[in-house]
């Protein structure tokens, strides 16, 4: 992923929509994916999404750069995607949807490898949903993203020790869905 | 280290990779003699870490969130221009209404001065002098005895027959 220039930056900023849209192009991919593993629901998945670029597109202009865009952009998007999720927590809505196949297959499966891909899919739903949204946006930014314990620190904006103690809760709770006996005690 | 230690820096910084040298050969020593955690730290990464390789990346509608951006982005704009026009017309209306109200005030001063003048006229004989309101009544009061004189003196009558006649 390249960094977008000050230029378009600039220009999305007084509203050029075109600018905004090279963007929306850029991030749209780690929004999606990011915002669909830790809402869950495809619809609520698209309504966040779209949240989270309208916020960037009203805040441009006080983006100063004392960060990365792309730090920025996650920020935005992880925060409103977990606070999407602890909102549907306390209306007490089933979020935790076993496999959430209409947001992940556009086709059936049709071969060996599409039925384990599938398999795959359901299983890490299975994990996430063991989890509460802070423990799933740290999960899905060091397994699926790839951050360091520093950058998730960073986009989340919380310390880094903070960092730790989610991962090291989320895995225990993973663990003990899968293998009862393996809990921390 | 003991048991309960090593099981969890194996579910973070071991796991991640993320251990320093010293710590990683620590943590490595025990493993190799406890075969307790040794299970602990297979079961966890089976079950937190492999499952999460080579997952695929989930995607939304690249197009359809785009147009719902698109449109709310032009319905805001357009928001924003109605709100713009209000604004300048109440701000035309407030110029309007400052513009009149100056003129208003204008008129007024220009009729009080008027007036001033014409209770306090300058000119042939008369010198300008500092007046109170009093001594322009008094002033205004002999302008009228004045009127009303004549106007008596023409009443009685000029002495002609006719008038002779008519009374």
């Amino acid at each position: 992923m390249s960094e977008i220039s000050g230029d378009i930056v600039n220009k999305a900023a007084k509203g050029d929509i075109k600018a905004f849209e090279s963007i929306y192009r850029e991030y749209f991919e780690f929004v999606a994916n990011v915002v669909l593993r830790i809402v869950k629901h495809t619809d609520d998945a698209e309504d966040v999404a779209q949240e989270v670029f309208m916020t960037i597109y009203r805040n441009l202009k006080t983006f100063r750069g004392e960060s990365a865009l792309k730090t920025w952009i996650y920020r935005i998007a992880i925060n409103t995607a977990i606070n999407h999720a602890k909102k549907l927590s306390r209306e007490f809505r089933q979020i935790l949807e076993h496999g959430n196949d209409k947001a992940v297959a556009h086709s059936p499966p049709e071969d060996e490898d599409a039925i384990k891909n599938q398999e795959n899919k359901k299983m890490i739903a299975r994990l996430l949903d063991a989890l509460n949204p802070d423990q799933r946006a740290c999960i899905v930014l060091r397994n699926l993203e790839g951050l360091s314990y520093q950058e998730i620190a960073e986009n989340l904006n919380i310390p880094i020790n903070t960092v730790r103690s989610r991962i090291k809760r989320a895995r225990e709770a993973m663990m003990s869905l899968s293998i009862p006996r393996y809990t921390l005690s | 280290m003991k048991c309960k230690e090593i099981q969890e820096v194996l579910l973070t910084d071991y796991l991640d990779g993320m251990m320093n040298e010293q710590n990683r050969r620590e943590a490595e020593a025990h493993l190799s003699s406890c075969v307790y955690c040794k299970e602990f730290m297979e079961i966890a990464m089976e079950s937190t870490v492999e499952p999460f390789k080579n997952a695929p990346k989930l995607s939304l509608s690249h197009e359809k969130i785009w147009q719902r951006i698109k449109e709310e982005i032009i319905s805001e704009e357009k928001t924003a221009a109605g709100a713009g026009f209000l604004s300048e017309l109440a701000s035309s209306f407030k110029n309007i209404f400052a513009v009149r109200m100056a003129l208003a005030s204008a008129i007024v001063a220009v009729i009080v001065v008027a007036a001033v003048v014409f209770l306090n006229p300058v000119g042939q004989n008369q010198t300008v002098k500092n007046t109170t309101p009093d001594e322009s009544i008094q002033y205004l009061a002999s302008i009228i005895d004045e009127l009303s004189s004549t106007t008596t003196e023409e009443e009685e009558g000029y002495g002609t027959e006719i008038e002779k006649y008519f009374l």
